[in-house]
């Protein structure tokens, strides 16, 4: 599983993360919160390649993810969401689930100018695969509209599945429940644990909403001002002062 | 009649020229001053291996395409590094560069005196040597043109252009290598004007640096905008519309020395008013916002 070790990122003189280490346990639900500013996103950023490290290592099964490019990341296993909901608005909802499938001979040039067909096997299994996650997110009936015509949180619930058509190990997903109905926070919840306790994924997430994060982890990570100032169970961290008034300083 | 012919050939030419920038710009979004060059690249080294060493059209023609897109891929590689709006720029600084090597370099090219008498295309014995005739062979070269780029924007490579076209880096995030994409693209797109540049060559049977310019590029993707960006029959209607419509200006009685600059006018002033009215073009898919 991941495994990060000391991980530092100073940008132009401002340290946004400092000897961050963590080993992320399979098949289990992490949590990563603290205040803003704190340097969670960058450290999502520097583990999936899309910021250099400043030093430190990151490595995926003992395989170094260090100074790799974000899609060589991608390919290793690990798909990941982004805090400010990234998405290909122009493009339908299937569209976007299936560009998440890998291997797709249909994506190198000389076979989508000789060999590839809409009704080929491979393309129909890909499909499939890409409806079925659309269901099991909630979002089978929405597959032809475009990305940018869905709510705030069925776009969230579009990302998971994106994440998902990679069929990864590990996902990474930042601010998951930000600013949306309980409702649909209850659903990502179901997913997330459908995800971990029925097919033993590995799910590391960011949050601010933190009753969601005391119920749904099995380890809670706090970091403040750049560091990680505490890592435990959630009966341990909702109890525990310190942390409190890091949070609310 | 022959003038109209006249008309329908370049409309073939610039069909083919549309549909190879909208890929290149349109699907994938990267936007390039140097499509001319690769034209011209194509139209010099057709005109050249069939001038200097009695190549056959048959076989000028795919070796246009790989030259063109040897180059395509010299300046992609190492541009396409650099984020967008510095990448504009340096395709810019390559249709300039390509530009200068066609107007001095004598030896090779001729310079501005260009490379007249050019022979007329022949296959398998048979001489193209009227309008209709060519019209024909530029209609046959822009329907392959056309059903060749279509199977693949269809395809989930053209998928994966608008994903990049979109959002490059979250693309990655979805594991796919965007930079190799740009980099093929980019080649794909000037291995396939190149023909159009090739067709140039042969029809007018006379080539010199002045068509290949910074304002011909410019020419080029205001068909792209024009029509539609991200949508190959909005190439085909810009090219319909861009090469006819300044025909007509001969018709309101404009001397041509006027109508020549006028043109450009009207090709900037075009892009200008599109960008800002109606940026999807005609029947584009996609609008360039950035």
């Amino acid at each position: 599983m991941l495994d990060i070790r000391h991980l530092n990122k100073n940008f132009d003189g401002v340290q946004a993360v400092q000897d961050f280490s963590l080993s992320l346990q399979s098949g289990k639900i992490t949590s990563l919160i603290g205040p803003n500013g704190a340097g969670k996103t960058t450290v999502f950023n520097v583990v999936t390649g899309f910021l250099p490290a400043t030093s430190g290592e990151a490595s995926l099964d003992g395989r170094s993810l260090n100074g790799l490019a974000p899609w060589r990341i991608a390919r290793q296993g690990i798909s990941r969401t982004f805090q400010n909901l990234r998405l290909f608005k122009k493009l339908t909802v299937i569209e976007n689930v299936l560009l998440g499938r890998q291997e797709q001979s249909g994506e190198g040039f000389v076979n989508a100018l000789l060999r590839f067909s809409d009704g080929s096997q491979e393309h129909r299994s890909h499909l499939t695969k890409a409806r079925e996650l659309l269901e099991f997110v909630g979002l089978g009936d929405h597959q032809s509209e475009l990305a940018e015509h869905l709510s705030y949180g069925q776009q969230k619930l579009l990302s998971i599945a994106c994440c998902l058509a990679a069929e990864p190990e590990l996902l990474l997903l930042d601010e998951p429940v930000s600013g949306i109905q309980p409702v649909m926070i209850q659903k990502i919840e179901s997913i997330l644990k459908h995800l971990v306790f029925e097919q033993g994924k590995t799910v590391w997430l960011i949050e601010h909403d933190i009753e969601f994060v005391l119920r749904i982890s099995d380890l809670v990570v706090v970091m403040d001002d750049g560091k990680k100032i505490a890592e435990d169970t959630p009966a341990v961290i909702q109890n525990s002062p310190e942390i409190l008034e890091a949070y609310l300083s | 009649m022959e003038y109209l012919l006249h008309i329908l050939i370049l409309i073939c030419i610039y069909c083919i020229v549309g549909i190879s920038l909208n890929i290149v710009a349109g699907y994938t979004g990267l936007i390039s001053i140097a499509h001319a060059a690769f034209y011209g690249i194509g139209a010099y080294t057709a005109a050249l291996l069939s001038l200097r060493f009695g190549v056959n059209f048959l076989l000028a023609i795919p070796a246009a395409i790989i030259v063109a897109a040897f180059f395509g891929f010299l300046i992609a590689f190492p541009s396409l590094r650099i984020r967008d709006d510095f990448f504009i720029i340096a395709t810019f600084g390559f249709q300039v560069i390509v530009f200068s090597v066609m107007n001095n370099w004598m030896a090779l090219t001729n310079g501005p005196l260009g490379l007249p008498g050019i022979p007329q295309p022949e296959i398998l014995g048979y001489r193209f040597e009227s309008h209709l005739d060519f019209l024909i062979l530029s209609f046959l070269f822009a329907l392959i043109a056309y059903v060749v780029t279509r199977r693949l924007v269809k395809s989930p490579f053209g998928n994966l252009l608008r994903a990049i076209r979109e959002d490059d880096l979250f693309a990655q995030s979805f594991g796919k290598n965007v930079s190799y994409y740009k980099v093929l693209t980019f080649s794909i797109g000037a291995g396939l004007v190149a023909i159009g540049g090739a067709l140039y060559a042969y029809y007018i049977s006379f080539i010199d640096p002045t068509s290949f310019t910074v304002p011909e590029s410019i020419f080029m993707l205001s068909i792209v905008i024009v029509g539609g960006a991200g949508r190959l029959r909005g190439s085909i209607l810009g090219a319909i519309l861009l090469v006819s419509i300044p025909e007509l200006l001969r018709f309101v009685g404009m001397p041509n020395s006027i109508a020549a600059n006028l043109r450009q006018i009207l090709y900037g002033g075009l892009l200008v008013v599109f960008m800002i009215w109606r940026p999807k073009g005609i029947w584009g898919e996609f609008e360039f916002e950035k």
